[in-house]
This record gives C-alpha cells, sequence and structure tokens, in this order.
C-alpha cells in the first residue's frame, strides 16, 4: 500500500521534473523561432538576472510572488467552491433525477458560453471583488466536475444497488453506502481536471476584474514595458501549476491504485 | 395450483392448513415497455411455495425467472396478479417482512470486510445485526479465517458463500436466490449446494431459487417449476419426492435420474413449442 503510494509519487516527480524542462526548452525554442526583439520576448536567462538581481532582486520577487499568492487563493477559491458546487450537484441529479432534465442543459450553455463575454457580465452583476472571481471560478470549474462525478455516481455497481433496494434501503441509503464510495475515483479525477481549469478561470477574472495577481500583472506589465516583469509573472505561475498538478497527480493516482486494489 | 412440500424437515411446522404459503403468485402477469411497445415477460404466471419448502425455477433463458424473483424482492410490481409473502402482498418493508436475498453477482461491496458486508442488510434495515449473530453466520458459512478479509482476496465461491451469510443475517423467512451458484466451477457449485442444504436444515427459509441447472434444482427441491420461453408461464410442476436429508448419493439415484429426465423432456419439450 504505501509503497504504491511511493512509486505514484516518483511517478508524479517525474513528470514534474520533465514538464518543467520541456516548458523552458520549448520557451527558448520558440523565442528563436519568433525571432522578437530580446527585450520584448525574454529568455530563462533574463527571468533569472531580473529575478535574482543582487540589488532589486528581493523586491521584484516580492512583487511577483505576491501576485502568485493572491492568483492561487483566487485559483484556490473557484477550484474548491466549483467542486463542491459539481458535488452537490451531482449528488442532487442522482436522487432527483428530473433535476438532471431540468438543469443539464443550463450547464451546457453556461458552458459554452464565451467566458470572456460571460465574465463582465458576472462582474457588473457581483462586483469586482472576491465574489467575483468566486463565481467565475465556480463556472469554469463545476461543469467537468459535475458530468465526472454524476457518472461516477451513476457507474455504482446495480447488483449492489439493487440489493440495498430489496432491503427497503432509500435512495439515500444507495447514495450513502453504495454509490459515494464507488464514486471516489471519480472525484479524484475530477480534483486533478479541475485545476488547470480553476487557473485559467483566476487569471480571466484577475485580468478583467480585481486588477491584482498574476493575470493583472501580465496585462498590466507590458503596457508600462515592464517586459522582465511579465516573464517573470508567467514563469511564477507557469512552475507553480506544474507543481501543483504533479501533486494532485500524486494524490489522485495513489487513491486510485488503493482503490483498484480494494476492488479487485 | 397447490404444490405440495414433501415435509422439509421442520418439526415445529403448525399444521400445513392453517398456514399460509410461504410464496405465492397468482395470475401474475408483468409487461415492460420496450422501445416503444409492450413486452410480455409473464403472462398468468401462478405458483406457491409451502412454508419453509424449497422450490427451483427452471427454464430457458429470458423466459421471466429471475422477473419472478425481482417481483418477490419488490424490485418492481406485477402489472396484474397476487404476488404474496407468507399471505401478505409485497413490501419492502423489511421489518415486517424479512427476506433475504442472493444474486449470481455476489455484489460484496468491496471496500467492506467480509464481516462488514454481512452486516449491510441489518445497517440498511435499522436492525443493527449483534457481533455473535455475524460470527455465527461466518461459522455456518466456513469462512471464520476470513472474517476480516475484504473481498478481493476471496475466490468466487468464498464470495458466494458471504453472500448466502448475508442473505441470512436478517434471519428470513423467505430466502431468494437468483442463480446464486450460476458463476461458479462444478466442483465449488456442489460443494455449496451441499452447504446450503445443510444450512436451510438448521435455519428452515421457504426458499425461491432461480437456476439454469437442472441437477441443483433437483438436488435442493421440494419443487421444481419448469417455465416456458417468453412470454414466461407456468409449463409444469415437478414434486421432488426424493428423501431428506440428501446428500451427494442422492445425485446417483435411479429416483433422481428419473426427475431429471422428466425435467428435460419437459423443458426441451417447451422449448419446442415456442
Amino acid at each position: 500500500m504505501s509503497r504504491e503510494v511511493w512509486r505514484c509519487g516518483w511517478k508524479s516527480a517525474r513528470f514534474v521534473a520533465v514538464a518543467l524542462v520541456a516548458t523552458i526548452l520549448l520557451w527558448w525554442v520558440a523565442l528563436r523561432l519568433a525571432g522578437v526583439p530580446r527585450s520584448v520576448g525574454q529568455g530563462p536567462d533574463q527571468v533569472w538576472q531580473y529575478l535574482f538581481d543582487p540589488d532589486k532582486g528581493a523586491a521584484r520577487r516580492g512583487v511577483v510572488f505576491g501576485a502568485l499568492a493572491i492568483t492561487l487563493r483566487d485559483a484556490g477559491l473557484g477550484y474548491l467552491l466549483g467542486l463542491v458546487v459539481a458535488g452537490l450537484g451531482a449528488v442532487s441529479f442522482v436522487l432527483i433525477p428530473p433535476l438532471q432534465k431540468l438543469m443539464y442543459p443550463t450547464a451546457v450553455l453556461l458552458r459554452t458560453f464565451p467566458l470572456v463575454v460571460l465574465a463582465p457580465l458576472i462582474i457588473l452583476l457581483v462586483g469586482r471583488g472576491l465574489t467575483g472571481v468566486a463565481v467565475i471560478g465556480i463556472i469554469v470549474v463545476f461543469f467537468d466536475g459535475l458530468v465526472i462525478i454524476t457518472a461516477g455516481l451513476r457507474g455504482a455497481p446495480r447488483t449492489a444497488v439493487e440489493l440495498i433496494l430489496a432491503y427497503g434501503g432509500s435512495d439515500l441509503s444507495v447514495l450513502r453506502r453504495v454509490a459515494l464510495p464507488s464514486a471516489i475515483p471519480a472525484v479524484f479525477a475530477a480534483a486533478r481536471l479541475a485545476f488547470p481549469v480553476s487557473l485559467t478561470g483566476a487569471l480571466l477574472a484577475e485580468w478583467l476584474a480585481t486588477g491584482h495577481g498574476i493575470g493583472a500583472v501580465i496585462h498590466q506589465a507590458p503596457t508600462q514595458f515592464h517586459y522582465a516583469e511579465m516573464w517573470a509573472a508567467v514563469v511564477a505561475v507557469t512552475g507553480a501549476a506544474i507543481i501543483l498538478s504533479g501533486v494532485l497527480q500524486w494524490l489522485s493516482d495513489a487513491t486510485h491504485a488503493a482503490y483498484e486494489q480494494e476492488a479487485r | 395450483m397447490t404444490l405440495t412440500s414433501s415435509a422439509p424437515a421442520v418439526a415445529d411446522s403448525p399444521a400445513a392448513t392453517a398456514v399460509p404459503p410461504g410464496i405465492e403468485l397468482r395470475e401474475v402477469s408483468k409487461q415492460f415497455a420496450y422501445r416503444g411497445g409492450q413486452l410480455l415477460a409473464l403472462d398468468g404466471v401462478s405458483l406457491s411455495a409451502a412454508r419453509h419448502s424449497f422450490v427451483s425455477l427452471i427454464g430457458p433463458s429470458g423466459c421471466g425467472k429471475s422477473t419472478v424473483l425481482r417481483l418477490l424482492a419488490g424490485l418492481e410490481t406485477a402489472t396484474s396478479g397476487e404476488v404474496l409473502i407468507d399471505g401478505a402482498p409485497v413490501t419492502r418493508d423489511r421489518r415486517r417482512q424479512p427476506l433475504g436475498i442472493a444474486f449470481q453477482d455476489a455484489a460484496l461491496l468491496p471496500w467492506r470486510t467480509v464481516r462488514q458486508n454481512i452486516a449491510l442488510p441489518g445497517e440498511v434495515i435499522g436492525t443493527k445485526s449483534s457481533p455473535a449473530q455475524i460470527d455465527a453466520l461466518i461459522e455456518l458459512v466456513g469462512l471464520q479465517a476470513f472474517a476480516d478479509a475484504k473481498p478481493r482476496q476471496l475466490s468466487g465461491g468464498m464470495r458466494q458463500r458471504v453472500a448466502i451469510a448475508r442473505a441470512l443475517v436478517t434471519e428470513p423467512e423467505v430466502l431468494l436466490l437468483d442463480e446464486p451458484f450460476g458463476a461458479l466451477d462444478d466442483l465449488t457449485r456442489r460443494t455449496l449446494n451441499l452447504e446450503l442444504l445443510g444450512v436451510l436444515e438448521r435455519k428452515p427459509a421457504t426458499t425461491l431459487m432461480v437456476t439454469h441447472a437442472i441437477d441443483e434444482a433437483i438436488l435442493l427441491s421440494d419443487t421444481v417449476v419448469v417455465m416456458t420461453p417468453r412470454p414466461g408461464r407456468v409449463l409444469a410442476v415437478i414434486d421432488i419426492d426424493l428423501p431428506r436429508p440428501r446428500g451427494l448419493e442422492v445425485l446417483a439415484s435411479e429416483r433422481f435420474r428419473a426427475l431429471e429426465a422428466e425435467a428435460l423432456r419437459l423443458l426441451y419439450g417447451g422449448m419446442e413449442q415456442a
């Protein structure tokens, strides 16, 4: 069991290392191919110099990582709330099937509606504060989660479900005793997929609404010719995304492995 | 039609006339909606099983055998006719109508131990089974060494034993078995057949078993009901007058082979008619 956990951890660590190296290589190659001036299209070496300058480095790191902290908070908010809403939605779909018929088209509509169009409307309605960030986060995260978790709940073994029903169990009893435990791998899959989406949502909300965080830095820095700051912000958020993806993959794989072992 | 039970070794059973049948179907029909039309699965099925007798349903695939069980388990409702357990209409209220159920698929919850799986019906009904009661059942099906094992650690036969123990945990008056040994190899199946005979001698219950295996049906039953292909009707009722208690030697007896031949004849006759 714990050996399995470490094996998954090693796999995720390799994934993170490969992704980081590949990203840096791609970045470097793309700049060469694009032929942008080095002042605009800054490379890994320049970002390093910018962030670790003997005089100004500390202050710059403060700005960039401060912005990253805000972005991660914004993304985390949308991530958690989105997954909670998705989970509650999936449970209510399974308990009240007509609700699914009623709500599903709305969910699909929200999903197909371009976020760039939707986001300003949401901000208009709920304001520029954290509420706006949260609502945008929920909207981007919850749909995939809803679909995956609903499928996971409905995928509970039929004979086990019928056994509970035949013993006079209610739908709630089926949910608690069979459907929810069966859906655990689906919940982890949803949690893993939701992360990059929540980050995109947070960056967009920051760019369009709050004016804080990496989304705002990337948007505002170039207008003041602070290209190095912009690139440093991109590096910070990309690195954080890759590392956190790795951690989530680890958690998800380890749970899945444990579950598979149980189910066999 | 009345099926006569051939004395299933229940000493304390009152006079047969006073006791309603453990299981009774009166002119039961069941229609399913199917591809916009109606599918008649059961057509006027009547059968009854005397209290604490063992009745098997045999018939070709799709003859509605399992539908009969599902009606009795309260998982389906009859389109017409009456479905009675101990003289009362079926209900899913298991405090009033304690049932035991086992399917071909043991349907064990993989995240629960053997003990916890056996405890499941009690939890669902809200009449928690005592640890001692569960231990007794585990001993009854010979799984003492695996009480705290997870289903993945068990063989197919052991899982089915757990399913049988789970079916007995509510001390049911009626036991419904849907091809409980269908997925097992012959040797394991026969072993479990004999074990079930022993279990029912100690814990008598009116039992209805659906099976494909004629020999298994005859070995275990007081009565074998042969059904026709869809729509399911009762083609014949065979009284199994083999003496009890039964063991492996029954399989070699003249009478057993005669009954087997008769069941086969009826089964194939029914299929040719269709």
